[in-house]
Formats: C-alpha cells, structure tokens, sequence
C-alpha cells in the first residue's frame, strides 16, 4: 500500500526537499508518495481524517492532529522529528538603549510579534509573558503567511525591523532568528539587547495516524532515521530541509505551546479552530 | 581515544559575540577534538548563550549548560562537518603534472587542486578536452599574468579621470537644479502661499544647523 504524506508548501523549496526524498524512499523500496497543502489546517483535517497517514507537522498542527483525531478515537503519534526540532527557545527582544531591564518594564508597552499562528514568535512568548505576570501589554501581530504556522520568516523579521524602526518597545523571535537576523543585518550589530528567554520547546514532527498501514509506516521512519549526512544523495536534501539527522519523535516538548493554545483558545479540546483573527 | 581527544582546552571568548565573528572561534576549537569531544566555552557577550544554544543545533553540535556556572557552556563536537567530506575528491593538483586529461563533469568550476564535495551536479561544459583547449604556451601565458598583475590604485593616473568626471557630473546637477527652480517658480504662480512656507522652512533649517559645525554657521 502507498504511504502518503502530507506537507506544507510555505516555500518553493518544499517541492524540491519532497521530491527528492519520495526519489530516495522509493529507491530503498518503500512505495511513498506526498501531496502538498497551502496551509496546515487542512493538512491536519485529512490526517484525522485518516485521508492521508503521515503529515510533516509544525508543531501547532501536532496539537491539533491529537485533539482531532482523539475526539473520533482515533491517535496520532510524534514519529521522527529533526535534529534541530529539538530544545529550542524564543527571545523577548528591546532595542539596547530600552530603559526595561526585566519583562515587567513591558506592562503597558507594544510588543512585535510574528503571524497569528507562530509557535515560536508569537504563542509561546506571549504566554511567556503572561505567565511572568506582564499585564497590559499592547500586541502589534505581523500576519505574513497565515496558516503556515510561522514557518514563513517574514512574520518575525518584520517585528525585528518594526523594533529597529522604534515602531514597536520589543520584538519575539525564535532564538536562531535572532542569531541570523544579526549576522544579516536586519539587526544591526549591538542595536538589540535580549530581554527574556523563554524555556526549552519542541518544533516541528512527523505524525503518524493510527490508519496508517504499520508496517509502511514503520519503515518509512525507520528509512528517515536512517538517512546519513555522509551520504552525498540525501545530504542536499537534509541540508534544504535544515537538519543534520533525524532523530525519534517526543511529545515531551510540546507543553509550552499546549498551553499557550489553551490559554487563548486557539483551537478547542476537540480540535476545533477558535482562534479569533485566524483566516489561513 | 585519550581524555586529550575527548575535551579540548576551554574556550575563553571575552567579550566577542558572534556579531563579531565568534563562531571563527568555536570552530578552530572544535576542529581540535574528535567528533562527541567536549569543550568549554565562556564569554562576556550577553546574546551568547541564546547565540550558541541556536548555532550549535544549526551546525550539529551538542549543546549544554554547565551547572550552575553563569556565562559557561559546553558544546559536544558533532559529525556533521566531518561527514560533508566523506567522499570528497580533489579536482586534480596545482602542480603541472596535476593537469588532467578529461576532468570529470561534477568538478564544475573547481580551481585546480580544490577539494570537491561529493554530490554536486554534473556541469555541461562543451569543451572538456585538456587537448582540446591546450595550448603549449599556457603555462607561461599563466605565470606572466600572475607575474604582471596591476593594481588600479597606482597603475592609473586617476587625476585628469577625476577632473573629467568631476565636470560631467556638474553639467548633470546644473540641470536638475535648474528643474527644480523651475518647479518651485511654476508652483509659486498658482500658490500664493509656498513662498512664505518656503521662508519658514529655511528659517527652521538655518535654525536647526546654526550650532553645527558644517551647516549653518559656515554656510
């Protein structure tokens, strides 16, 4: 039976990453194939729905695809995720001559975050910010590719330059962003100075429905895991996709964001969308 | 495999942040350890344990906070930048008698003696024949070149090249500041009001660079 996977196509480059790897899977004799969708909730629709097996999930879809599918008996599992999906952080960002010296000196100030549904640039510090008791703050939200659950970086380098600009008292990002945004220039060096740190979460997964035929499923991430940065034929592709190794699926990192999720009621406990503002 | 190999001495960065190239730094160390070999890694930068948490997930290192040490961390060398050139290949050698006859397509543009990743895209080259293109005089084309390169900051005398380009953009200025007289002439005619706004605007500006060295009190 094909094992089909679902993507999202937040960028050009899903479609050369996908096609390499369906390439590669099959040469290994695994009869994959991989359909692309414009945003993650449909994507998260039709793996509840058992329509499609395995889906390449941000992390926000993975919550979704848990309660969905939970509410029609169904499970969905983190299967496989990136080396670099594991323990990461988001910053709480003020311009180096801010008068703030903690995030309580943001109460009543603008914060910069990125779209509606960014995990890392605007869920996760949000809640951050709430749970360090900030009260009062006025959020400026840069929409750019809603749906997409914050894998367009346009959303965070829009809050960075609104922050550079004075046009907002403290920016959120993801802590490689704030790294790149510095060596590209977006934040010129020393005009920043990081505020807060949020603790360690987890991103993006492999979810696998319980539908899914096990025995091409469990090949099909046993093949993932197997894939070899010293192998000149996947190396491109990891390389595209930004990983180094795929590494076993965890829900141990997902905490912060469920909670995120729950305390603005982005989705329900059943799945349902409820965001308010949420147009993919 | 020796304690030696499995830590490295500790990396002190000071004040270097990697706005200012501290990743330069964590590499050379990290190259003096095999892969799963530690170092230690302190510094004064206050973006730098967010910087080195993010840099070492992108690049494939391990990455960990030390006890309760503030401003200190370990990295754990990865295999990433080691398994890049497995299968790696020179494109020949630089020496003459590393010319080769028929280089293979997926050296692309490879200078002689490069090593080339393994992996990469064939490239389409017409002429792929050292014969082909050969000629006897190469060589000695190759070092008089080397031999005679010129460096435009003295091989050029760029006084009368300045004085001309000099002129030439006045003649262009002059005319955009005759537009914009113009402009202002023709906009004066059909509002009454732009030449006391006018005045105002260049009092505010006078008034603004009066205590300025290059602005209004030598302009």
């Amino acid at each position: 039976m094909t094992l089909i996977m679902g993507g999202v196509a937040y960028d050009p480059k899903v479609v050369t990453i996908w096609d390499g790897f369906r390439q590669w899977l099959r040469g290994q004799g695994l009869d994959f194939d991989y359909v692309l969708y414009s945003h993650y909730e449909r994507q998260v629709d039709d793996l509840a729905a058992g329509r499609i097996h395995a889906a390449w999930n941000s992390p926000l879809a993975l919550l979704r695809s848990e309660r969905l599918a939970a509410a029609s008996g169904r499970t969905v599992r983190s299967a496989v995720m990136r080396d670099t999906d594991q323990d990461l952080t988001s910053v709480v960002v003020v311009r180096a001559d801010s008068p703030a010296s903690s995030v309580a000196d943001l109460a009543g100030r603008t914060v910069g975050v990125g779209a509606v549904d960014s995990p890392q640039a605007t869920l996760i510090p949000l809640s951050f910010l709430r749970g360090a008791g900030v009260d009062g703050v006025a959020v400026r939200r840069f929409d750019v590719g809603v749906g997409l659950h914050g894998d367009h970086i346009g959303g965070e380098r829009d809050a960075a330059r609104a922050l550079v600009a004075g046009e907002v008292d403290a920016a959120c990002m993801i802590d490689g962003n704030h790294l790149l945004f510095g060596q590209e220039g977006t934040l010129p060096a020393g005009s920043t100075r990081i505020l807060a740190q949020t603790g360690v979460y987890d991103h993006c997964t492999m979810a696998i429905v319980d539908t899914a035929p096990a025995a091409e499923a469990e090949e099909f991430v046993r093949l993932l895991e197997s894939m070899s940065y010293a192998d000149p034929e996947v190396r491109p592709l990891l390389d595209l996709e930004g990983l180094k190794q795929w590494v076993p699926g965890r829900t141990s990192g997902f905490g912060p964001l469920a909670k995120a999720v729950d305390e603005t009621g982005f989705y329900d406990a059943a799945g349902a969308v409820t965001a308010q503002e949420y147009d993919p | 495999m020796t304690d030696g190999q499995r830590s490295g001495a500790p990396l002190d960065l000071g004040f270097l942040g990697f706005e200012g190239g501290a990743h330069l730094l964590l590499r050379r160390a990290l190259s003096t350890v095999e892969a799963g070999g530690r170092i230690t890694v302190t510094g004064g930068d206050p973006a730098l344990g967010v910087h080195l948490r993010a840099w070492a997930r992108r690049e494939g290192h391990g990455f960990a906070t030390v006890g309760e040490l503030t401003a200190t961390w370990e990295l754990v060398r990865g295999s990433a930048d080691t398994d890049r050139w497995a299968g790696a290949e020179r494109a020949g050698g630089p020496r003459p008698d590393g010319i080769v006859a028929h280089p293979p397509a997926h050296w692309g543009l490879a200078a002689r003696g490069a090593l080339v990743e393994a992996g990469g895209p064939d490239g389409r080259f017409d002429l792929d024949d050292r014969d082909v293109v050969w000629a006897d005089l190469a060589p000695r084309l190759y070092a008089h070149a080397a031999a005679a390169q010129w460096d435009p900051a003295t091989a050029v005398d760029w006084d009368p090249v300045t004085a001309r380009i000099t002129h030439l953009a006045r003649v262009d200025e002059a005319r955009h500041v005759a537009f914009g007289v113009a402009h202002l002439e023709h906009q004066g005619s059909i509002d009454p009001t732009l030449r006391g706004k006018l005045r105002g605007a260049i009092e505010r500006r006078h008034d603004a660079l009066a205590d300025t060295a290059g602005g209004g009190g030598h302009g």
